[in-house]
């Protein structure tokens, strides 16, 4: 019922549109309006978004609503620079590594307070971390492996020095994570009062909370880096995404996240607001299960890869809001090789190399997942696929299931075929290499294209231990172009990420990873 | 009275039952709901055993009695947060948003019904048609259509949240649609029955004007199962709340049910659940208290 009269609406909403002439037309804007001079400082910056944040200790949580707001009230040792993935300096102003790359010791920023008015010392960051690698409810730490990696923090002056139990070149980058932050330790010792009045050394300080209504932010004086230009931050829940886009044409909000495609169009007109479409760090990918028969031969799978016509994936199933893939590594990730999957769309290639195989008629379940947020229309998906592999003379059966129950037996194997996406963690191709290593293959599998390759096992791990950026580079531009080879995937596309935001609002960070930042943001006249 | 006692003894047991067999046999799992697709198995074994989810079915239908009997449901899977809390927070808001839409709709149905029933103009019918035909459109539609056009095109009230007092009459108004629709048909219906029986016949005949025939003679009579239908009609009142919650962004219980069951939140399912039929029956206790106390056959 939902769905259905979600589409009467949007029918009345266009011809409302297109009947009233209120809705004028204006050349769209593309990308963050980046203002040095004259920055105007104070105001309220109001965001609107879907749904609430579950929690505000950032160690607790693991989905994006919590961050957001923890993103602001809290930092790192290290952060994500503007809006890439490269690493660089937070709460430690430095950091040397110790050239078996086992040992991290961090110097400590002077100076810096809590929002409790407690200074920041190397013991009260040492404690920090030590709470997630105790506790059993930091779910992230350790789905990141932080746990299994660290085998000591300690505090020494002004140094915080992590002892690993094995080179791990993406410790950094799991540092600048939203999760990782560094916490008041005290106030953090009251594990649920903390997750409702979190007290941190961010650019804001919590003011308010109005569960499932507000959350409202203060900016802290005393950063560090620097007060942000804003008075307060106003982040509200409107489910509804054209209550959304409604609010933002209308000036009551600033920016907006989620919207629906045809909001888009719909804002994109508009002359006050800027729709900032963003390559998003995620991979959607058709996994071709090895352990089933049929499946095995290099052939079968080449054949796959080409035979998917992925453009017109992009225009039917995103409204052109991602791009093709032509590796598992998105490109906004250092060491992209866009040559990795090199399968054009080729329906005769398809069908050469299927008989090649002595294949020309084979049945698969495509399993098709559920809609999320970098897959809206999974469904229109997994009918383009089908068709697809019609073309070539493969006959899939769509296979479709709740979501948890999804994730539960594609991780067991059931399926031939199976469209899964992943959203990168910390920016590291290790993140995303992951996914076809043999060590992700056990069941319940990560791994669910069951890849086993010794050879792109070595390159992953010695990609793990490799300590310059150089060295890594070339290590995953390899790694990608040996699983491109064994056509171990068929990637599908990346979506993008859609904010929209009224004209005035400058400098609005938005992070690959997804943090956002209102640290410098700015609204002009 | 005991029937009464009885049929809620019999809901609270339907309700624990009711969780448990969802828990075991509806798609999905609440670990993962809980922890993401990032989840490690390990982690996901831990969730289980933590929250009881691997117990012998038996073992978890006594605590999900024990829970709905004394109202503590534990705390929410996801925020954390006792679920008593999480209600005593959101419930009060839908209190008031469906009394305010029953209020609201008693008079509009009762004042529409009397004043469509016995008239015979050429308005009547399109009135009439307009009352049915919109009994089928879906509340969501409903709502978002009065969003785009008194909020969006005319820009004369909030389009969404309820921080200003003025952002309360647009989802009062699209939750009264059925009420409204149904009062007006139950009015209409008892009223014309009225008209046509002879006590009214017989004052009309004693040179009683029509507009007072209706209102002293047949109007409180009509009334009494009026009355029954809005105090039985506060059920469905609660699933327009879902819908109209959502569309307003109005922090209520309809709007945490929804969450709770997308998160296959269960302690959260059932106290929401539980406290939506303690509204059931407390708003058709009262209906019939109240029909009790109107009717003076009932009262000897």
């Amino acid at each position: 019922m939902l769905k259905i009269s979600d589409k009467t609406f949007l029918v009345l909403a266009v011809i409302l549109a297109s009947t009233t002439s209120c809705f004028k037309k204006a050349p769209t804007k593309d990308g963050a309006v980046m203002n040095p001079g004259q920055v105007k400082a104070g105001g309220t910056l109001i965001y609107a978004r879907p749904s609430d944040s579950v929690g505000l200790d950032p160690a607790q949580q693991t989905d994006g609503e919590s961050f957001l707001v923890t993103d602001q009230i809290f930092d790192g040792l290290v952060r994500f620079k503007g809006e890439t993935t490269e690493v660089e300096p937070a709460l430690a102003t430095s950091w040397d590594i110790s050239p078996d790359g086992l040992t991290y010791t961090f110097t400590i920023r002077e100076g810096v307070e809590f929002h409790n008015g407690k200074k920041l010392t190397a013991d009260a960051v040492a404690k920090s971390f030590q709470r997630q690698q105790k506790g059993s409810q930091f779910q992230y730490w350790s789905g990141m492996g932080l746990d299994k990696s660290i085998k000591s923090i300690a505090a020494l002056d002004n140094k915080v020095i992590f002892k690993l139990n094995g080179p791990d070149a993406s410790f950094l980058a799991n540092l600048a994570m939203s999760f990782a932050v560094v916490v008041e330790p005290e106030a953090a010792l009251q594990i649920q009062e903390f997750n409702m009045k979190p007290v941190g050394t961010g650019p804001f300080m919590l003011k308010e909370w109005k569960r499932g209504e507000k959350i409202v932010l203060e900016k802290n004086p005393k950063h560090w880096d620097g007060e942000a230009h804003l008075n307060q931050v106003e982040i509200r829940v409107i489910p509804e995404s054209q209550s959304r886009a409604l609010e933002l044409k209308q000036g009551n909000v600033h920016i907006i996240d989620s919207p629906n495609p045809e909001d888009i169009s719909f804002l994109e007109g508009q002359p006050i607001i800027n729709v900032l479409k963003k390559a998003g760090m995620n991979t959607v990918y058709l996994a071709i299960n090895q352990d089933k028969t049929a499946l095995k031969d290099v052939n079968v799978r080449k054949a796959i890869n080409y035979a998917i016509n992925r453009e017109r994936i992009v225009q039917l199933a995103y409204g052109g809001l991602a791009i093709p893939a032509k590796s598992f590594l998105p490109p906004v990730i250092w060491g992209h090789n866009p040559e990795a999957f090199a399968y054009e769309y080729s329906v005769e290639k398809a069908k050469a190399l299927l008989k090649e195989a002595k294949s020309e008629s084979l049945k698969l379940k495509l399993w098709v997942q559920p809609s999320r947020s970098y897959n809206p229309n999974s469904k229109v998906m997994g009918q383009l696929i089908q068709e697809d592999l019609r073309q070539v003379g493969i006959d899939a059966e769509i296979v479709t299931l709740e979501w948890t129950s999804y994730l539960a037996k594609i991780n067991s194997g059931e399926h031939d075929l199976a469209i899964l996406g992943w959203i990168g963690d910390n920016g590291d191709p290790d993140n995303f290499a992951f996914l076809l290593s043999s060590q992700a293959a056990k069941k319940p599998a990560q791994n669910i294209a069951f890849y086993r390759s010794a050879e792109f096992d070595k390159l992953f791990y010695q990609g793990k231990k490799e300590t310059t950026l150089e060295a890594r580079k070339a290590t995953y531009m390899k790694l990608q172009a040996k699983a491109g080879e064994d056509a171990a995937w068929a990637p599908l596309v990346h979506a993008q990420t859609v904010t929209i935001l009224a004209a005035k609002v400058m400098d609005f960070v938005r992070n690959p990873t997804e943090q956002r930042r209102f640290h410098k943001v700015w609204l002009a006249q | 009275m005991i029937r009464f006692l009885g049929s809620i003894v019999f809901a609270i047991i339907g309700i624990a039952s009711v969780n448990v067999v969802l828990l075991k046999y509806s798609p999905g799992d609440p670990a993962i709901a809980i922890l993401g697709e990032h989840a490690t198995p390990e982690a996901i074994h831990l969730i289980r055993t933590e929250l009881g989810l691997d117990d012998p079915m038996f073992a978890q239908w006594v605590r999900s009695l024990k829970r709905t009997l004394t109202f503590d449901f534990g705390a929410s899977y996801r925020s954390k947060i006792p679920v008593s809390q999480e209600i005593a927070r959101t419930f009060p808001v839908t209190f008031l948003l469906g009394g305010l839409a029953i209020f609201l709709a008693s008079f509009l149905g009762v004042g529409m019904g009397w004043w469509i029933s016995g008239r015979r103009n050429r308005w009547v019918p399109t009135v009439r048609g307009l009352l049915f035909g919109l009994q089928n459109v879906p509340i969501f539609l409903i709502g978002l259509s009065l969003v785009l056009v008194v909020a969006g095109m005319w820009n004369l009230l909030p389009v969404s949240g309820i921080a200003d007092p003025s952002g309360w009459i647009l989802p009062v108004l699209t939750l009264s649609v059925y009420p409204t629709i149904l009062i007006a048909r139950m009015t209409i219906q008892n009223l014309e029955e009225n008209l046509g029986k002879d006590y009214v016949r017989t004052a009309l005949a004693k040179g009683v004007s029509m507009p007072k025939a209706k209102f002293v003679h047949a109007l409180p009579n009509a009334l009494l199962p009026i009355l029954t239908t809005i105090g039985s009609y506060a059920g469905v009142l609660c699933s327009g709340a879902v819908m109209t919650e959502t569309v307003f962004a109005i922090p209520g219980v309809g709007r945490l049910m929804l969450q709770a069951v997308e998160n296959r939140d269960l302690p959260l399912i059932q106290g929401t659940l539980t406290c939506v039929v303690l509204l059931i029956f407390g708003s058709s206790l009262l209906a019939d208290l109240g029909a009790k106390f109107l009717d003076p056959r009932s009262r000897r």
